[in-house]
């Protein structure tokens, strides 16, 4: 037995005890010293306390959890169907005016039965029209001076002003 | 309990080995077949068990359906090398530290925090303690513990949990923490002064 048993057990040996690391000494000690079984029986009975103590408090909580457990499920599939729905009415709020805005454009552009390439080609020919028209516009006003094809080329009707410039 | 386990403190608890899948041969029926057996024996010890660990009793409830969950789907992986208590508190300690490491954890962790409230636990006191001066006196010393296991760090109050209310021994809390036994013993040692000298100023 060393001399720190030969008084009380130091509180390194104590808690050495208390968690199941003591010494043969310190156990052939507290065998001994009233005093020091004191100090482990004190801490055993908080100890007591507490472990009963909490262990009632949770054997209530733990019982209350399966009850938990279902009202969390039961709000979850609440919310998850509100969560639905709103997603529907979102889904609806954004198809109408993309509908509308799908059908108003579909006033302004080809139809199935008119293709875009139909439409060029219309627009095309229409120009070639007027095109052509212009042309036989000009070819009239081309051949209307070709009365005399002895006359001077690029020779117009027109009298030349021939006038002589008088000096100031 | 306010504090939180930090998400450092719980990387110290790499519990792989306890949840391995590996199996060497056909496992004989135990009560993790059971769910309902299961959950009605050791649902209690690992809410405790987990509310001391992270000192908050909301975020325990959790972990703890998550533990049980968690074991009857890896009953398999059960080797029967230590008992289903020890092998639940492993499994525990890994939802623990998975639930810390999350994102969503650390955010809840900035707008909510629970403890646990050591007036609604004083109501559970042993009905041992009859008189009323008897009842005042031990839910004064009821606060008082729980108070110094608050101010305790996560590690301490892990380790004391594991040792006074799972009764595990020192190895083992060792070995389920791969902390070496000196560390565990230190932890222990920091905790029990704390403990007994403050429940020492009552006497």
């Amino acid at each position: 037995m060393t001399n720190e048993f030969q008084t009380h057990l130091s509180e390194e040996a104590l808690n050495d005890l208390l968690i199941g690391m003591g010494s043969a000494e310190a156990e052939q000690h507290l065998a001994g010293c009233a005093q020091c079984r004191a100090r482990v029986e004190l801490f055993h009975s908080d100890l007591k306390l507490l472990d009963e103590t909490s262990m009632a408090w949770s054997r209530v909580r733990a019982a209350s959890m399966a009850d938990g457990a279902a009202a969390t499920t039961s709000r979850r599939l609440s919310l998850a169907t509100m969560g639905w729905a709103a997603t529907g009415v979102a889904l609806l709020a954004l198809a109408v005016p993309v509908w509308r805005n799908v059908n108003r454009h579909a006033d302004q552009t080809p139809t199935a039965s008119t293709p875009p390439a139909a439409v060029a080609a219309e627009d095309s020919e229409a120009q070639i029209a007027a095109d052509n028209q212009l042309l036989r516009e000009i070819d009239a006003v081309v051949n209307s001076h070709e009365a005399s094809p002895f006359g001077e080329p690029l020779r117009t009707d027109r009298p030349r002003a021939r006038h002589k410039v008088q000096p100031e | 309990m306010g504090a939180y386990m930090s998400t450092e403190a719980m990387d110290t608890f790499p519990l792989g080995s306890l949840e391995s899948p590996i199996m060497e041969q056909a496992r004989p029926a135990t009560e993790l077949d059971d769910i309902d057996g299961l959950v009605r024996t050791y649902r209690a010890r690992i809410l405790r068990f987990v509310t001391y660990s992270t000192g908050d009793p909301d975020l325990a409830e959790t972990v703890t359906q998550d533990t049980l969950l968690r074991a009857y789907r890896g009953r398999e992986s059960f080797r029967g090398d230590c008992s289903v208590s020890t092998w639940l508190t492993g499994i525990a300690l890994n939802v623990m530290r998975d639930h810390m490491r999350s994102a969503r954890f650390k955010f809840w962790r900035q707008v909510h925090s629970s403890a646990l409230d050591v007036q609604e636990m004083a109501s559970f006191l042993p009905g041992s303690e009859s008189s009323a001066e008897r009842r005042l006196l031990a839910k004064e010393k009821l606060a008082r513990l729980q108070q110094v296991l608050k101010d305790l760090s996560p590690n301490q109050r892990t380790v004391f949990a594991m040792k006074f209310f799972e009764e595990l021994p020192v190895n083992e809390i060792s070995a389920m923490l791969h902390m070496p036994v000196n560390t565990v013993r230190t932890h222990l040692h920091r905790a029990l002064n704390a403990v007994r000298a403050r429940m020492g100023e009552s006497q």
